[in-house]
């Protein structure tokens, strides 16, 4: 203990057992974990992420997303309320983040939790109102404004397609619509295909409300 | 001349890999990995700047060395140890050529607990256990709790970083082994606190040096995150309130309160040997202390509140997200209002540390050295 | 722990006393390591790699631990509240003359005339004009709530059906599918004459049997 090479040994071997189960282990086992075949509908699960989705990825990890929002619905055993507040229909398992560069697990849940909300909110114009505005749609909300992720432009001849339906103090003025810019338009991508509702060997998905 | 010359360009080097990374986060380039935002090249600045301090620290030790490593050199043996191993395996499998990210949830949770209680506090002890037996003029009455406080801190270390993974998507076992840890890192750290408090005979002593009293905080504050990890990691207490401002609160109490008033303490107590006088303003001197004393507590507890009620109010799935939102605003508020004092306290250090080198300068100047 | 006066002896600082522990501090030491071993072996699943909840215990190795089902009326009770409590209050009382009460509502219980069918009807197709609950005249509109999935519409009906000691059986995600499917067609709120025009149907008697058409 008192020497340097007993004390070296000593720490090394310390160190070993909390590498070898939390870095070790997961990386042989959990990260070696492949995809299994969709029965119903062909393909693999996960499902794979879009072109789109797979840009919206950097976009999420570069404007801060997960300071604010997760990305896991919990065990039930440690708590039923994840599943209950219908932020997913069973908990989230290491499988799910398969197709994922980065696991955007989060810690803190200033913002809701984001692993099923392309199955809670599939429609894009409600994101892109969101990102721009979110107390807008959300009353209260304490979310900041990604206005940077969007164009104000003038209007060249027609209204875009794009442009999003804003009304009142959010409008631009007249003359002026707001359209997201490819940044939002890979962010939204992504959110939308944000979903862990399939059923995968180890997190069956029971369908609630049975029969008697 | 080379220790000289090592020591100066990792500092160079470190400083310029902080700024670096921090302005390139602002530009848009976050890894978007909790914890290791820095882009890949700038964590790479940074392991390379801490490889030479490593060498620089193992040239040291080695001219220096008496032949029996006291415990704060354990501790810092440990330190730089483990640093270079976990802060390289982290953005080799996190950054660099991460892996695929099922299983970076573990990988991450693990560095994140390695960092504060393998890297940080380790540090932080070193420095208590090196200047509070000089300071008090005393000697480490229980060697025994040391060893065995030193041990066990290094093995529930590292496991201790799974807490934030209680629930998430991990095999059973790593949820399990995260409660056990969290629950029974308790047990190291009140081993250290109690053995370095043990030492405290006269209140004078500590009333009369700064650096003892941020020590002595400094271990308070130890043992309240070991009892806050302790309570946290219960699987029904960490179902209601992780995510929320309390498992934050345990993390900001390590950072601020028993890693940095330890360090604090030491630079109180270091800067005047260096400069070979004394070199403090007591008024600034005490203001930071009070300041810092009352941000801290102000914040921890009000993130202790806040998170309580806030996970209370999750775990009831008829309670909506917008009304817990609106709820928890006002403790948001405040723990600003506390952040606020903690940088007013940060800011009276910094003019303290400019008035002290100031003056050394211009002494120097005086006396044409 | 203070109270040690041996530590005086020891000047020369290169030697430390080694009091041995205290008894009580390394038996609480070895309980919590008893309690954290046995923890680590009741909840760890076996340590298996694919089982994920840490209360099933697979010794033999058998089977997957499989996710706890999700009680549909928790799920109900908070769809309702955000979305029916503005008008039918969280009482399930409603406001008189304006909003009918759900407590003991015909139309909710499937009571008389009534069947589940025009329940689920009227909740993604709306209701206007002239109506009775429980006897009193209401002369209002409720919007359709299409726009819900099967599964949120069967938890709200299921959670409604169950509290304030209204007691009907709960209704399926499949058979709000099927009503969906089959008045896919209606473009405009019902009236009441509209709903009632159309035979009752109870779930176990519904199984291939069409309602008349819209």
């Amino acid at each position: 203990m008192h020497r340097l090479p007993t004390l070296l040994s000593g720490i090394f071997l310390v160190f070993l057992t909390s590498w070898l189960g939390l870095v070790a282990y997961p990386s042989l086992q959990l990260g070696r974990l492949t995809p299994v075949a969709d029965a119903d509908n062909g393909g693999s699960l996960p499902p794979t992420y879009g072109g789109q989705a797979i840009a919206g990825q950097r976009i999420y990890a570069t404007e801060g997303c997960i300071s604010c929002h997760s990305q896991q619905v919990r065990q039930t055993s440690i708590t039923t309320s994840d599943v209950d507040r219908g932020w997913g229909v069973r908990p989230s398992v290491a499988r799910d983040y398969l197709r994922d560069s980065t696991a955007f697990l989060g810690s803190r849940r200033l913002g809701q939790d984001l692993s099923n909300v392309g199955v809670r909110r599939p429609d894009a114009k409600w994101h892109f109102i969101h990102l721009y505005h979110p107390s807008t749609v959300c009353e209260g909300s304490l979310m900041p404004c990604f206005s940077d992720l969007f164009l104000v432009r003038k209007i060249q001849g027609q209204k875009s397609d794009d442009a999003l339906n804003l009304t009142g103090e959010d409008a631009p003025k007249d003359g002026y619509e707001v359209i997201p810019t490819a940044d939002a338009k890979n962010l939204v991508a992504y959110l939308l295909s944000l979903r862990h509702d399939y059923p995968l060997p180890e997190a069956p998905v029971k369908k609630n409300g049975a029969a008697k | 001349m080379l220790l000289r010359t090592l020591i100066i360009s990792a500092t160079v080097l470190w400083n310029l890999a902080v700024l670096l990374g921090t302005l390139a986060i602002f530009a848009g380039y976050s890894t978007g990995v909790e914890w290791l935002e820095y882009p890949g090249w700038a964590s790479a600045m940074l392991l390379l700047s801490f490889l030479l301090i490593g060498i620089w620290a193992v040239l040291l030790f080695d001219r220096r060395s008496t032949g029996r490593a006291e415990v704060a050199q354990w501790y810092l043996v440990a330190a730089f140890c483990w640093f270079p191993w976990v802060y390289g395996t982290a953005n080799l499998l996190l950054v660099w050529k991460p892996i695929q990210a099922s299983a970076q949830g573990p990988i991450q949770s693990w560095y994140c607990g390695s960092l504060l209680a393998l890297w940080l506090l380790p540090v932080a002890l070193a420095s208590a256990y090196a200047l509070l037996p000089r300071l008090l003029g005393n000697h480490l009455n229980r060697r025994h709790l040391a060893t065995l406080g030193f041990w066990m801190l290094l093995l529930l270390g590292g496991w201790n970083g799974m807490d934030r993974l209680i629930g998430g998507p991990v095999p059973a076992w790593m949820t399990s082994a995260g409660v056990v840890a969290g629950v029974l890192f308790l047990i190291p750290l009140f081993m250290i606190s109690i053995n370095l408090l043990g030492m405290v005979r006269k209140r004078a002593i500590v009333a009369g040096s700064i650096s003892c009293r941020f020590l002595l905080m400094g271990l308070y504050a130890l043992i309240t995150v070991g009892v806050i990890g302790a309570i946290a990691s219960l699987p029904d207490v960490s179902g209601a309130v992780r995510f929320t401002a309390f498992t934050e609160a345990k993390t900001q109490l390590l950072i601020l309160g028993a890693i940095s008033l330890p360090l604090f303490g030491l630079l109180y107590e270091s800067l005047p040997q260096l400069l070979g006088r004394d070199c403090w303003s007591p008024v600034l001197s005490g203001r930071h202390y009070i300041l810092t004393l009352v941000g801290l507590g102000m914040l921890v507890t009000l993130m202790l509140l806040g998170g309580l009620f806030t996970g209370l109010a999750l775990a009831d799935p008829t309670v909506s997200f917008l009304n817990i939102t609106s709820y928890s605003y006002p403790f948001h508020v405040m723990e600003c209002v506390a952040q606020l004092l903690l940088l007013i306290a940060a800011l009276i250090l910094g003019a303290n540390i400019t008035i002290a080198l100031a003056g050394d300068y211009l002494l120097n100047k005086k006396t044409g050295k | 722990m203070n109270h040690d006066h041996h530590n005086n002896q020891h000047e020369n600082g290169s030697e430390e006393t080694s009091r041995p522990l205290s008894p009580w501090l390394v038996g609480a030491f070895m309980l919590a390591l008893c309690w954290g071993g046995f923890y680590l072996a009741f909840n760890s699943g076996g340590f298996r790699q694919d089982v994920y909840e840490s209360n099933a215990v697979n010794w033999a190795g058998g089977g997957v631990a499989a996710a706890a089902p999700v009680d549909p009326k928790v799920v109900g009770k908070r769809l309702y509240n955000q979305n029916c409590v503005v008008c039918h209050q969280a009482s399930g009382m409603g406001v008189a003359g304006q909003f009918p009460p759900l407590v003991g509502s015909e139309y909710v219980l499937a009571e008389g005339n009534m069947g589940d069918n025009h329940l689920v009807m009227l909740v993604l197709n709306g209701l206007q004009g002239h109506f009775m609950v429980k006897g009193q005249a209401y002369n209002n509109a409720m919007v359709p709530w299409k726009q819900l999935s099967d599964e949120q519409i069967a938890d709200i009906l299921t959670y409604i059906r169950s509290d304030w000691g209204n007691n009907a059986p709960p209704i399926t995600p499949d058979f709000v599918a099927q009503i969906r499917k089959e008045t896919a067609s209606a473009t405009d709120s019902y009236t009441q004459e509209q709903l009632m025009a159309m035979p009752a149907m109870k779930p176990a008697a519904s199984q291939g049997s069409a309602p008349a058409k819209k």
